[in-house]
C-alpha cells in the first residue's frame, strides 16, 4: 500500500452558525463549501478535526477489502483493483474539506469501491469503477428527501461539495 | 449463450419473491453496523454484472443473479437453500411485483424483468434485468433496495 495520508497538517478551526461562520482552509481563505447555502451548515458550533483522523478509518477499511479474493461475494466478484485505491486517495484528498463523517465503504462486483453517506435527509454514493481510464469512472448518485435525484460522472457534479457536506452530516 | 434475449417471464407470479445473497462487504462491512444490530441493506447489494462478466456467464447483457422463490418452492426448498453453501451471508428478498412496478426516488418508472436462468449448481437460479441498456444505474439499485427486505438478515454480533 502506498503512503495514503496527506502530508499537510490541518489546523483545527471552529465553525459558527450564521454570520459568524468562519472556515479556514489550507490556504487561509474562505472555503466555498461553507458559503453555498445557510442550510448547509447546521446551526451550532462544532470543531473540525485533523483530516488524517477522519481518513484513517476509511483507509483501514480499504486495507481490509484489499485482502478479499476473487469471487468472494458468491457472484464472481473481482478483487479490489489497485488503480481504484489510487483514485480513492485522490478523491479523498480533494474532498476531505467537505467530508464530515466516515462513509460506509463497500466493494463492487468489478473490484471497485462505493463510498456511501446517508442521513435523514440525504444519500450520496461515490462509486469508483476500475474499468475506463478516465475521470468518468468516478460516479455520483445523490438523492434528498424532496425527491431530488442526480446521477452521473463526478466531473459533471457541480454540487458535489455541497451534497457531500449535507449527506455526511451527523444528523 | 445461456440466454439469447432478456424477456420478462410472466409464468413467474407477481406474488412470489426473488432472493439475493448479501455479504458484509457489499453493504459497508461490520464497522458500519452497530454491535448487535441488523445490517442495513444498500443499493450496492443489487448491482448487475457488467457487460463483460454477463457475456462470460452466457447472458446477453448486464443483469443480476437471484434465486427464484417459485423455483425453490417447486423443488421443496426453503429460501435458505440459496445460502446453504455460503456461510456468513445474509439473504435479501424482493417481491416480483415490486420489481415489475419499480419506481425511482424521483417517481419515474424503472420496471425490471425477471426470468429463469437455471444452472447445474442452482436449478432455481434466475436473473433480474433492467429494460434500459447498460448496467443498472445506482438510482435503480437504490430503488430495489427500498423495496427489499431481509429474509435472513446479517447481524453484527
Amino acid at each position: 500500500m502506498p503512503s495514503v495520508l496527506p502530508s499537510r497538517v490541518r489546523h483545527s478551526s471552529v465553525i459558527m452558525a450564521s454570520r459568524e461562520r468562519l472556515e479556514t482552509g489550507r490556504s487561509g481563505t474562505w472555503n466555498p463549501a461553507t458559503l453555498t447555502s445557510r442550510e448547509i451548515l447546521p446551526a451550532g458550533c462544532f470543531i473540525r478535526v485533523d483530516a488524517s483522523a477522519r481518513l484513517a478509518p476509511i483507509l483501514e477499511r480499504v486495507v481490509d477489502l484489499s485482502r478479499r479474493q476473487e469471487d468472494c461475494d458468491s457472484y464472481g466478484g473481482r478483487a479490489l483493483q489497485p488503480r481504484v485505491v489510487t483514485q480513492l486517495i485522490d478523491v479523498l484528498a480533494q474532498l476531505d474539506d467537505v467530508i464530515q463523517t466516515e462513509p460506509a465503504v463497500s466493494m463492487t462486483g468489478e473490484g471497485g469501491l462505493v463510498l456511501a453517506w446517508e442521513n435523514e435527509g440525504y444519500l450520496l454514493e461515490l462509486s469508483i469503477d476500475p474499468a475506463p481510464p478516465s475521470r468518468s469512472e468516478i460516479t455520483v448518485y445523490f438523492e434528498d428527501a424532496s425527491g431530488t435525484e442526480w446521477e452521473g460522472p463526478a466531473a459533471d457534479c457541480h454540487a458535489l461539495d455541497k451534497w457531500l457536506w449535507q449527506a455526511s452530516a451527523a444528523i | 449463450m445461456l440466454i439469447q434475449t432478456f424477456a420478462d417471464d410472466l409464468r413467474i407470479p407477481d406474488d412470489t419473491f426473488v432472493y439475493r445473497r448479501v455479504d458484509w462487504d457489499r453493504i459497508g462491512g461490520r464497522r458500519s453496523c452497530p454491535p448487535g444490530e441488523v445490517a442495513r441493506l444498500s443499493g450496492n447489494a443489487f448491482q448487475d454484472y457488467d457487460e463483460e462478466k454477463a457475456r462470460e456467464l452466457g447472458y446477453p447483457g448486464p443483469c443480476m443473479s437471484v434465486a427464484l422463490g417459485v423455483a425453490l418452492l417447486a423443488r421443496g426448498h426453503t429460501p435458505r437453500q440459496a445460502i446453504e453453501k455460503y456461510q456468513g451471508y445474509g439473504l435479501a428478498r424482493v417481491s416480483v411485483a415490486a420489481l415489475r412496478r419499480l419506481r425511482r426516488h424521483n417517481g419515474s418508472p424503472c420496471p425490471q424483468g425477471v426470468m429463469a436462468a437455471p444452472t447445474e449448481a442452482e436449478p432455481w437460479h434466475g436473473v433480474v434485468f433492467d429494460y434500459e441498456p447498460g448496467k443498472r444505474k445506482g438510482a435503480v439499485c437504490t430503488a430495489i433496495c427500498r423495496v427489499a427486505q431481509w429474509e435472513i438478515p446479517l447481524i453484527n454480533g
